[in-house]
């Protein structure tokens, strides 16, 4: 009886230290979910974003080189802004052109949005410019790679003591370096690729644009056959977002609820973005070459032909002879 | 009978236990995913390689050659609607025969230009371990300072015939 006694206090007392074990057990585990959950809900500050989103944007800019040619940077933004001011959250937009022909496009947070040079030379007219910009316009708005940059706790910032401050000097430096790895070499969730996707396409029609823009783009290039520069060229698309035909189907679900009215603006494109405006960027030794004497180059632009290399006098008669 | 009781105390505090054990040995592995989630390459700038100052030549090169593509303005009326190209299946916009164009023309530019990457397609690691120098962030800065005034914006929507109303801005 002595015996059965001391047993069922040892079961006792090991039953009351299980559960206290396990109430503690559960309050810690609640507690870190709920930090993680505030961690991965509470948005940066729009100082934070525009601090992170200009270091990312310089080591991107690392990376990739700026594009420097003026008028077609003015151009993107002013596409980019065409459709961004479609978007409702309030951030100012900065678009710029980075200098490869890798085709892809990048957002960052806080507004700062590069497409590049590869992409510009494979877009057929603004509407698919608009439908490319508004995809990444869309992941900026919705703050999706800062959400996963929070929820992977990849970045010193995402730790709850740095969440009241706007970061600085080697914390800003380790953020915007996990904010472009990221960016370069994961995909975001799939989930939210296909609202970048959709979002994008609403941005764009109500913006005026064909909103079939982008489904046109990624329809060029999953039909674009796979050669050693193809695969070096859109590489770094297929690694960062999902398959090409997954897209399209979801795209050409949703399409049908849009007006088929949009515009494409393909010749105002052609304007802006042609082989003269890249060659006058080109440096020394990629510029085009000058036409031969009595010859200039020029593009036809609303029924215009507009002299983008060379001068002649005021006066001059000319034929124009079309080149392939 | 009291065999029976002792053998099943004995297995009831042993599992009892054994669960006890299982929640103080959960903790610290949660503590270690937490831990483990940061870059390791992320934590030491020192180490991360010098970029190559080649490149950042070129760039500049690229960047300070030649004047802006046309000196004309852009065109004020823009086609009409029903003038544009429509169901059109997409043709190369530089002519070729391959699906996909390099907006570079000779060879030796075209291997420059896909600079960044490996034959993949691949941003190099050496790329993305190497810090931003300060004239990256002067041009991010001037990528910061790049806007559209309303005026140009407004032009800009009309002359393509786009929509003049913006959203209404959340908060």
């Amino acid at each position: 009886m002595k015996l059965r006694n001391i047993l069922f206090g040892l079961l006792t007392t090991t039953l009351l230290a299980q559960s206290s074990f396990a109430q503690l057990g559960g309050v810690l585990k609640n507690a870190q979910k709920a930090k993680k959950a505030a961690d991965i809900y509470t948005p940066w500050t729009p100082e934070q974003e525009q601090a992170i989103g200009q270091a990312s944007a310089a080591k991107l800019i690392n990376v990739f080189h700026v594009y420097d040619n003026p008028d077609m940077t003015r151009y993107v933004n002013l596409v980019g802004n065409t459709v961004a001011r479609q978007s409702g959250r309030s951030v100012l937009y900065h678009f710029a052109i980075l200098d490869t022909d890798v085709v892809t496009a990048v957002s960052l947070p806080g507004g700062y949005i590069f497409i590049t040079r590869g992409a510009l030379a494979n877009l057929h007219n603004e509407a698919e410019l608009a439908g490319v910009l508004s995809h990444e316009v869309a992941h900026v708005d919705r703050r999706h790679l800062e959400k996963e940059i929070r929820a992977q706790k990849t970045a010193q910032f995402a730790k709850e003591e740095a969440a009241s401050h706007v970061p600085a000097g080697a914390e800003l430096i380790n953020i915007a370096g996990s904010v472009v790895t990221r960016a370069l070499t994961l995909q975001v969730s799939r989930d939210k690729e296909s609202e970048a996707d959709k979002v994008g396409v609403e941005m764009s029609s109500k913006a005026g644009y064909d909103a079939s823009g982008l489904r046109n783009f990624l329809q060029f290039l999953a039909a674009v056959p796979t050669t050693p520069e193809t695969k070096q060229a859109l590489g770094l698309w297929g690694s960062t977002h999902p398959p090409l035909g997954d897209r399209i189907n979801s795209l050409n679900a949703v399409l049908p609820s849009y007006p088929a009215t949009g515009q494409k603006l393909a010749e105002r494109y052609a304007w802006y973005v042609n082989p003269p405006a890249f060659a006058h960027q080109a440096g020394p030794a990629t510029a085009a070459a000058a036409p031969a004497a009595n010859e200039v180059d020029g593009i036809v632009s609303q029924g215009v032909v507009v002299i983008t290399n060379g001068k002649l006098a005021e006066g001059t008669r000319v034929k124009v002879r079309p080149q392939p | 009978m009291k065999t029976q009781v002792r053998a099943g105390a004995v297995l009831l505090a042993g599992v009892l236990a054994g669960s006890v054990y299982g929640v103080t040995l959960t903790l610290p592995q949660q503590q270690q995913q937490d831990s483990s989630g940061q870059q390791p390459g992320q934590q030491n700038q020192d180490n991360k390689k010098k970029k190559d100052n080649s490149k950042n030549a070129a760039a500049n090169q690229s960047g300070q050659a030649g004047a802006p593509p046309a000196n004309t303005p852009p065109p004020n009326n823009p086609p009409p609607a029903g003038n544009q190209p429509s169901g059109d299946k997409p043709t190369p916009l530089f002519g070729g025969t391959i699906g996909l164009k390099s907006s570079r023309q000779t060879k030796d530019s075209a291997t420059l230009g896909f600079n960044g990457v490996d034959p993949n397609g691949q941003v190099q690691k050496a790329m993305l371990t190497a810090a931003a120098t300060p004239l990256d962030a002067m041009k991010a800065q001037q990528v910061a300072q790049t806007t559209v005034t309303p005026a140009d914006l407004a032009q800009f929507l009309q002359d393509g015939g786009l929509n003049p109303d913006a959203a209404p801005q959340k908060p």
